[in-house]
């Protein structure tokens, strides 16, 4: 360390000044940070070794040395630094990272400060400056912070691995969930579906079919129809609480829905086109409420999303299904209004075929009652009783008749018959044969010649040969009873039951199906029936039982006859009827006839 | 699943991972030397994404500026639901929009409630 003494000392202050300059050199040397001192003109005036390592120069070649010679390039930010110190009298610290002078492969980080240097006056002397290596220090830092760095990435990163699981778990959860609803929509459609095909009838199922959706699609649903009048009429109602089912109730009986509304039930009607509200507001109830009393029942049931899809049938919209959510917080899906769609379908479809159910029975009904007669004439010395019993739908008319008319002065024709197939085709065959049997009666006294007239008619006159059975009995009161003289077209051979209960078949005057073949020949056979005794004729929907035992429904008949000996023709018309349903479990599959002939007294 | 769902989901991601940006912002602010471009999780609605992207402090900050934004990996956007309203070939910003609006500026934790905040500028 070299420096140049400020001024010419005397012995004792040279003696000081030699040692205080030997204590600095010393201090200098030992000092690891790099030290040097600036005169006003910023030229080197002393430096440490470690600051003359740092500028690649000797300690030596400092002194005196601007910054442009020792520092090249990178003097003239410092010398602006400096000056700022001279001017400011303020020390200054920083911190850079720059190349060594005379190195500039060798980046070093470095603590700067510099400060002024006043002697007692406070004049300025020059610059202290102090440099320290701080590039280990630096680097160490950098690297602690790349890895605190990489470590707050990589826990984020971990956190978003986190969030993204969450999130495939929610979305799977959410489309089991979606998968559940989707079959608990199939089912119910399925419920809805086999309900509606099970019964004909419709307010019932369709009330069913309202109740079904609450609560798992609906707080709350209701069925609106249209009644023949054109009117509307709300016919089922079901919600979650039943004190608001109540309410619903009041508030549609005082404020029924009506066409001319501009929203709900009567709109859609009006319209045919399904309405979907969501986020119904309060403004949007007091819209539509008729007046403060309709306002105070509609707030209480708290419409919040609803969706009322129309009943479209081929003849029009017949009514309106509505299904509501209230503060349940629950939305209707998009999958939700597609089953809406579906039952309103499904429910319009049922109305429909439920009315044309209803109009077809009418017609069948009124169709089967023209085919049987309205009541049995009187017979002197007779009791007649007679029962018809239509198998399945009602709708359906069905292909067994019975009559008895009166073709002379003393004489009665009585007939049971079966003709083939069911349905207005049966029906008109039945008429064929009715009222064939009815005009020959009058013209021929013998059975079997009617059985044959009957018989050209058939084969002659139906499309496809149709036939039928038919026991044809003429019926004439006489001194012993009554004088039976009968003919079997291909039926069932009558049953006689004897006043001791006896039941004898009477397989005489039997012959084939009428209708059947070209010119068939019947036989006549006749019968006196004494006081007490009772001739049965009946179809084969009587005897006819669904098992394997094929004489079952023929012995129960016997033998439900014989336990009624003395009875009435009535009472055994009845048993024998009641036996042959309860034997077929109560659902016929065929129709049942039954006439019974009872000799009274001797007329 | 419906379409808002699918949407609000979307934002529920996006607002996770801001989340889990601000902590990470948050925790670089306190480290003592940092690049100038930070690396921050990818901001998008994917949740298969598993890609970062970088910006600045300041650009960050500007990003979140408002409630709606994000900063997401260039073509990495949902236009169903998000629109990009700046962009460079490091990142993109998208905006979001419709029922989505609702679930970001309620998950905003910069502003309680629900309100969510609102940049000045149309660009961050």
């Amino acid at each position: 360390m070299t420096d140049a003494p400020p001024s010419a000392p005397s012995e004792s202050s040279e003696q000081g000044s030699s040692f205080w300059d030997a204590e600095l050199r010393a201090l200098y040397s030992a000092l690891p940070v790099g030290v040097a001192f600036l005169g006003p003109d910023l030229r080197y005036q002393r430096v440490n070794e470690t600051l003359a390592r740092l500028n690649g120069r000797s300690v030596d070649a400092h002194v005196g040395a601007s910054l442009e010679e020792v520092l090249g390039e990178h003097a003239p930010a410092l010398r602006a630094s400096l000056e700022q110190v001279l001017e400011s009298r303020r020390p200054l610290e920083f911190e850079l990272t720059t190349p060594l002078p005379h190195d500039p492969g060798d980046i070093r980080a470095l603590e700067a400060t510099y400060f002024p240097v006043l002697d007692d006056r406070g004049e300025i002397l020059g610059v202290g400056a102090t440099i320290r290596d701080v590039t280990e220090r630096r680097r160490l830092e950098l690297e602690e912070s790349r890895l605190l760095e990489e470590a707050l990435f990589a826990r984020a990163e971990a956190e978003a691995s986190r969030v993204r699981t969450d999130d495939a778990r929610e979305e799977a959860e959410r489309r089991g969930a979606e998968a559940q609803r989707g079959r608990e929509r199939m089912a119910l459609l399925a419920r809805a579906g086999r309900r509606m095909a099970e019964s004909m009838d419709w307010e019932a199922t369709l009330e069913a079919v309202v109740r079904s959706v609450v609560p798992g699609f609906a707080d709350w649903a209701s069925l609106t129809v249209v009644e023949p009048d054109g009117s509307l009429r709300v016919h089922a109602i079901a919600h979650t609480d039943p004190e608001l089912e109540r309410v619903a109730w009041e508030m549609f009986d005082r404020y029924p829905p009506v066409k001319g509304s501009a929203s709900g039930a009567g709109h859609v009607i009006r319209t045919g086109e399904i309405e979907v509200l969501t986020d119904i507001s309060a403004d949007t109830i007091r819209a539509a409420a008729r007046d403060a009393g309709h306002l105070s029942l509609l707030e209480r049931l708290a419409y919040r999303q609803a969706v009322i899809a129309p009943l479209r049938s081929p003849r029009g919209v017949v009514g309106a299904l509505s299904l509501v959510l209230g503060d349940s917080g629950r939305r209707f899906s998009d999958d939700d209004v597609q089953l809406i769609r579906s039952l309103a379908t499904r429910a319009a479809l049922h109305v429909e075929n439920a009315r044309l159910y209803t109009e077809r029975s009418k017609i069948a009904h009124t169709l089967q009652a023209s085919l049987q007669p309205r009541e049995l004439p009187g017979i002197p010395g007779a009791e007649l009783a007679a029962t018809y019993l239509p198998a399945g739908d009602q709708n359906t008319v069905g292909g067994d008749f019975y009559e008895v008319f009166r073709t002379g002065e003393e004489t009665w024709t009585a007939v049971v018959g079966d003709v083939s197939g069911k349905g207005a085709p049966a029906a008109a065959l039945t008429a064929l044969a009715r009222y064939s049997l009815r005009m020959t009666a009058r013209m021929h006294d013998d059975p079997a010649a009617n059985l044959s007239l009957l018989n050209r008619a058939f084969y002659e006159d139906t499309e496809r040969h149709e036939f039928c059975s038919v026991v044809y009995a003429r019926i004439c009161p006489g001194r012993d009873g009554l004088d039976v003289r009968f003919a079997n077209g291909g039926h069932l051979p009558p049953l006689l039951v004897r006043v001791d209960g006896t039941v004898e078949a009477l397989e005489d005057g039997r012959g084939p199906l009428v209708g059947a073949i070209t010119d068939a020949a019947f036989e006549e056979a006749t019968l006196c029936l004494a006081p007490g005794e009772v001739l049965l004729l009946y179809t084969d929907g009587v005897t006819e039982v669904r098992t394997t035992d094929v004489g079952l429904g023929e012995r129960e008949l016997r033998a439900t006859l014989a336990a009624r000996p003395g009875g009435s023709a009535q009472d055994l018309v009845g048993a024998a009827a009641s036996r042959a349903v309860e034997l077929q479990g109560g659902k016929p599959r065929d129709d049942i006839a039954l006439l019974a002939i009872r000799a009274t007294v001797t007329a | 699943m419906t379409t808002e769902w699918r949407q609000k989901r979307i934002a529920d991601n996006e607002s996770s991972f801001r989340d889990i940006n601000e902590r990470l912002e948050d925790g670089l602010r306190h480290v003592r030397h940092t690049p100038e471009l930070l690396r921050f999780i990818c901001e998008c609605g994917d949740r298969r994404c598993e890609s970062s992207v970088s910006l600045t402090f300041e650009e960050y900050e500007a990003v979140r500026r408002d409630s709606r934004r994000f900063a997401v990996v260039p073509g990495h956007v949902f236009p169903e639901t998000e629109r990009v309203v700046a962009g460079n070939d490091r990142y993109e910003v998208v905006e979001k929009w419709g029922a989505a609006v609702e679930v970001t500026d309620a998950a905003d934790r910069r502003e309680l409630g629900i309100t969510g905040r609102r940049s000045p500028d149309p660009t961050p």
